[in-house]
């Protein structure tokens, strides 16, 4: 059971971010293998919190400037999720998303979270290095001033992530 | 050669066993074969080879791209990643084996052939039939598998034989082709040479014109022309050849003619030389050519005869080692100051032969001269002369002997008018006083004093042989016999006598008293040479005139009487034999003999005509040797001269008396006027014939010396013979020698009278003459 969350720094901007998840995504054969017509990413945010709120507007921003639109040729689509403790439970059981990107929260319960999205076969990205070590999947740091993949693995394997061992030879395992 | 030539173009054009075009194809098809072969052998192995490496390479690039694919799969356990790294390469087809496993040798991916598959886990990668490349997976710097994959090579082996089958079937057709195309080749070649062979065939049977057929531009049609090219240029050198042979044999002719007019010369020049090299190898005088250090180079065979020494043991030997030592050094510095400064030397000199006998030559040395020049040998003319030398001294010692001769005989002739005279007054003396007894007795003494005088002159003349010989034929051998009788009984038994005469030896003719005397002398001179006894011999035979020309070259060509009295005594040095037949020369103490023996003896031998050499050697005995030469034996014997008995002394007839010794004269004049003749007195021969042209009717009696001074007593003879003819003549003289009896002889002069003469004897010769010319 890890702590509830504060808000934290993200590494890189959201731009960075969302490009590098795109081809992350790409790495990922149980996503290539689901039968979608899009691939839906849910960012999750907080209402209240500016960090929150700037991160979700800026990754928009990214995914509607980015050229990259497709992932094995499926349309991306964002929704946004406002963290609630209503909706965190039932975005877990839609289905109606396939990767949820985690923009910097407080007070969140990260673990509950991670455990929701692990039932949900949900995979789980963020642009805080510290939410990787609480159990978030897939993280971007930075290293110097260069971005840095983090993937917590086992969690990742536990949302039902069959990430390439290519990807994984390029990433920082997080334990 | 024209025949060789035909034999090959048959060849060429028949085709022969092993030609050129049997050859090309042979080579073409064995080059090819050969070349068929090796790639047969090479091209499939070489293919196999490039094939396993690039299967070597492709499976060791798979490997490690497959390796590093797995790398981060294997690490992250990520088999669906495994697995498409696997299916990615069995995408090729060679890889019929793909293993992967981990550290902990679990296979963690597989994909095998299913015939291999079954029995994966007992035959293992190994016993696969392929190429087995195992490869490590590392990831960051750790081995956390490995990899293994094998490579089929049936595709390779397929492909390898299928090329072997196209290269054999390949080489096949290209061999056959070469056999074609060598054989193509081959004849185009051959053809062409048979084109050659004919038309040099032509050309070697002096066809010129001809030419080859130029029928390519290849090297055959580069021969062909070029053959046509020398063809031409044969025609044109032949052309020149002839010119150059018709030179030349003029030029041939010309030279031989040259050779011959040469050969001619030469041969001539040869025969001379030849003449020349026999005529000094068998020249009888000896020829000796040294350097101009006087080492000697060449004798022939004269001197080798002469010298004793063989021509190998004088050559390059110094000419110095036949001196003698008896020649003057200063005779050879002369010799040599003169040879070398190039001028001819000649002279006698005395050498020693190789038994040690000394001998005399006559040399004339002459430089030989080089074209340059320069005296290069020396040429030495020898003659033996030392016979001549022999025979000059004996020469020299006949006319010695000969002016002694003369001189004695002169001063004999003197000698007995002065006997006469004494002997005449010392008669006259007598009979004037015949009554005085001491007058007579000095008168005996005086006439005993002439006689010894007489004796002694008488010797003299027969050396100088000036007395009266009265020869006629004897047997020499009977006179040896009869004296060796007197011998025995006279000599001392201590010698003893021995006789060694020839039979049937020839008459000789001889004055027997002096042939009696001469041995005599001889043997008296052997006694006094023997005093301690030994053999006296005297000896005889028949000796030819050949025998004596060596010692005496002036004798007759009849035949010799020799006599040898030889004795075993004391001997006589060769100076003493010098002078052993000059009158008074002895070497007996003084009072034992007169030294005019051997004088005599060589007087009657010289009166006879013959000849006597000695030959003593001290301490051995000396040997005399007479020669007497046998003559007609028609001469008249001397003695047969009839003599008149004279009944009176006197007469009255008128005397010519001619004398030039005064003395003489004067006792002469007063014996015949004594006795009645007529005296007309003449002191010289011009004085004679003076007086009887005055007298000439008178005169019966012409009594005349023959030595006269102005006109002799011939020239007197002769011309009162031509006023009167009749007139008788008595000559008289001195001496008498077989020379002046012939000169008497053929002036018919028979009447002679030898001084010294008694009065008596005058009166009874003169008295003896004019009664026969009476009768």
């Amino acid at each position: 059971m890890t702590a509830p969350a504060h808000a934290q720094e993200m590494a890189v901007s959201p731009e960075v971010q969302y490009s590098i998840f795109v081809r992350i995504l790409s790495f990922d054969r149980t996503l290539q293998r689901k039968e979608r017509s899009k691939i839906v990413i849910g960012v999750l945010y907080q209402e209240g919190v500016r960090e929150s709120l700037q991160a979700k507007n800026d990754f928009l921003a990214a995914v509607a400037q980015s050229n990259i639109k497709e992932v094995f040729g499926r349309q991306i689509e964002c929704v946004l999720i406002s963290a609630t403790s209503a909706t965190l439970s039932t975005v877990g059981g839609s289905g109606a998303i396939d990767v949820l990107y985690v923009a910097p929260v407080r007070a969140l319960d990260i673990g509950q979270l991670v455990g929701q999205m692990a039932d949900a076969k949900i995979l789980t990205l963020t642009g805080v290095p510290d939410y990787v070590e609480d159990g978030i999947a897939i993280g971007i740091g930075v290293r110097g001033d260069k971005p840095v993949i983090l993937v917590n693995l086992h969690e990742a394997r536990n949302q039902g992530a069959d990430l390439s061992a290519q990807l994984l030879h390029l990433a920082t395992i997080v334990e | 050669m024209k025949h060789r030539l035909v034999s090959i173009a048959r060849l060429v054009r028949n085709g022969p066993v092993f030609g050129i075009r049997t050859k090309i194809s042979v080579l073409f098809a064995f080059a090819i074969g050969l070349f068929a072969f090796l790639v047969a052998i090479y091209l499939p192995q070489f293919h196999q080879q490039r094939e396993m490496k690039a299967l070597r390479e492709r499976a060791q690039s798979i490997s490690a791209i497959s390796a590093y694919s797995l790398s981060p799969a294997l690490y992250f356990d990520d088999a669906t990643g495994l697995n498409e790294v696997v299916d990615a390469a069995r995408q090729d087809k060679d890889i019929i084996f793909f293993e992967v496993k981990n550290n902990t040798g679990r296979i963690v991916a597989l994909r095998a052939d299913d015939s291999t598959a079954l029995g994966i886990d007992t035959l293992g990668p190994g016993s696969l039939p392929g190429y087995t490349l195992v490869t490590p997976i590392v990831n960051r710097g750790s081995r956390i598998g490995t990899l293994t994959i094998v490579m089929s090579v049936a595709g390779i082996e397929k492909s390898v034989s299928d090329t072997r089958r196209v290269i054999a079937v390949v080489s096949l057709i290209i061999f056959v082709i070469g056999i074609i195309f060598g054989g193509w080749i081959g004849k185009l070649i051959t053809a062409q040479l048979a084109a050659i062979a004919e038309t040099t065939e032509l050309i070697a049977a002096g066809d010129l014109t001809r030419r080859v057929p130029v029928g390519s531009q290849d090297e055959v049609g580069i021969f062909a022309r070029s053959f046509n090219l020398m063809v031409e240029k044969l025609g044109t050198t032949l052309s020149d050849l002839a010119d150059v042979n018709r030179n030349l044999e003029r030029r041939v002719q010309i030279r031989t003619s040259e050779l011959q007019h040469e050969i001619v010369e030469r041969r001539k020049v040869e025969d001379e030389l030849r003449k020349l090299y026999v005529a000094v190898d068998q020249s009888s005088v000896s020829v000796v050519i040294t350097d101009t250090k006087g080492a000697i180079e060449y004798v022939n065979p004269m001197f080798t005869t002469t010298s004793g020494y063989s021509k190998e043991e004088l050559t390059r030997q110094p000419i110095s080692m036949l001196k003698s030592g008896l020649t003057p050094r200063s005779v050879y510095k002369h010799l040599w100051d003169t040879i070398l400064a190039g001028n001819e030397w000649s002279g006698d000199l005395q050498n020693r032969k190789k038994n040690g006998e000394v001998y005399w030559e006559n040399v004339t040395i002459s430089p030989i001269r080089n074209p340059d020049g320069i005296i290069t040998n020396f040429l030495a003319v020898k003659d033996d002369i030392t016979e001549k030398r022999k025979l000059e001294q004996q020469l020299t010692q006949a006319q010695k002997m000969e002016s002694i001769g003369t001189l004695a005989g002169g001063i004999a002739h003197d000698f007995n008018n002065i006997l006469t005279i004494i002997s005449g007054y010392a008669s006259l003396i007598g009979a004037l006083h015949q009554d005085e007894s001491d007058t007579q007795k000095n008168v005996q003494m005086i006439t005993t004093a002439v006689d010894r005088g007489a004796g002694i002159v008488r010797q003299i003349l027969t050396f100088a042989r000036k007395t009266e010989a009265r020869p006629k034929l004897v047997e020499v051998n009977a006179v040896v016999k009869e004296l060796s009788s007197l011998l025995r009984d006279t000599f001392p038994k201590i010698i003893t006598v021995a006789l060694n005469l020839e039979k049937a030896l020839p008459r000789i003719v001889i004055d027997g008293t002096q042939l009696h005397q001469m041995l005599l002398n001889l043997c008296v001179n052997a006694r006094d040479a023997m005093e301690d006894g030994g053999t006296l011999t005297i000896g005889t035979q028949l000796a030819g005139f050949r025998d004596l020309e060596p010692k005496f070259p002036e004798c007759k060509q009849v035949p010799y009487v020799q006599i040898n009295v030889c004795d075993t005594g004391v001997g006589m040095s060769n100076a003493i034999t010098q002078r052993i037949f000059e009158p008074f020369f002895t070497t007996k103490e003084i009072g034992k003999g007169t030294g005019l023996g051997l004088s005599v003896v060589y007087g009657i031998v010289k009166t006879h005509g013959g000849y006597i050499d000695v030959e003593s050697t001290p301490g051995k005995g000396s040997a005399f040797r007479v020669y007497l030469p046998v003559q007609d034996e028609s001469i008249t014997d001397h003695d047969q001269a009839g003599k008149t008995s004279l009944t009176s002394l006197g007469g009255n007839e008128t005397i010519l008396l001619v004398e030039d010794e005064d003395g003489l004269r004067h006792m002469l004049k007063a014996s015949l006027n004594k006795y009645g003749y007529t005296v007309l007195e003449a002191k010289d021969g011009i004085e004679a014939v003076e007086v009887f042209r005055k007298s000439a009717a008178t005169v019966d009696l012409l009594f005349t010396d023959i030595g006269l001074p102005g006109l002799d007593g011939f020239s007197v003879i002769k011309q009162i013979r031509s006023l009167k003819p009749a007139i008788k003549v008595l000559a008289c003289s001195g001496f008498l020698n077989p020379e002046l009896r012939v000169s008497l002889a053929k002036q018919s002069i028979t009447e002679f009278l030898q001084k010294p003469f008694l009065p008596e004897q005058v009166l009874e010769r003169v008295r003896h003459v004019l009664s026969e010319t009476l009768a």
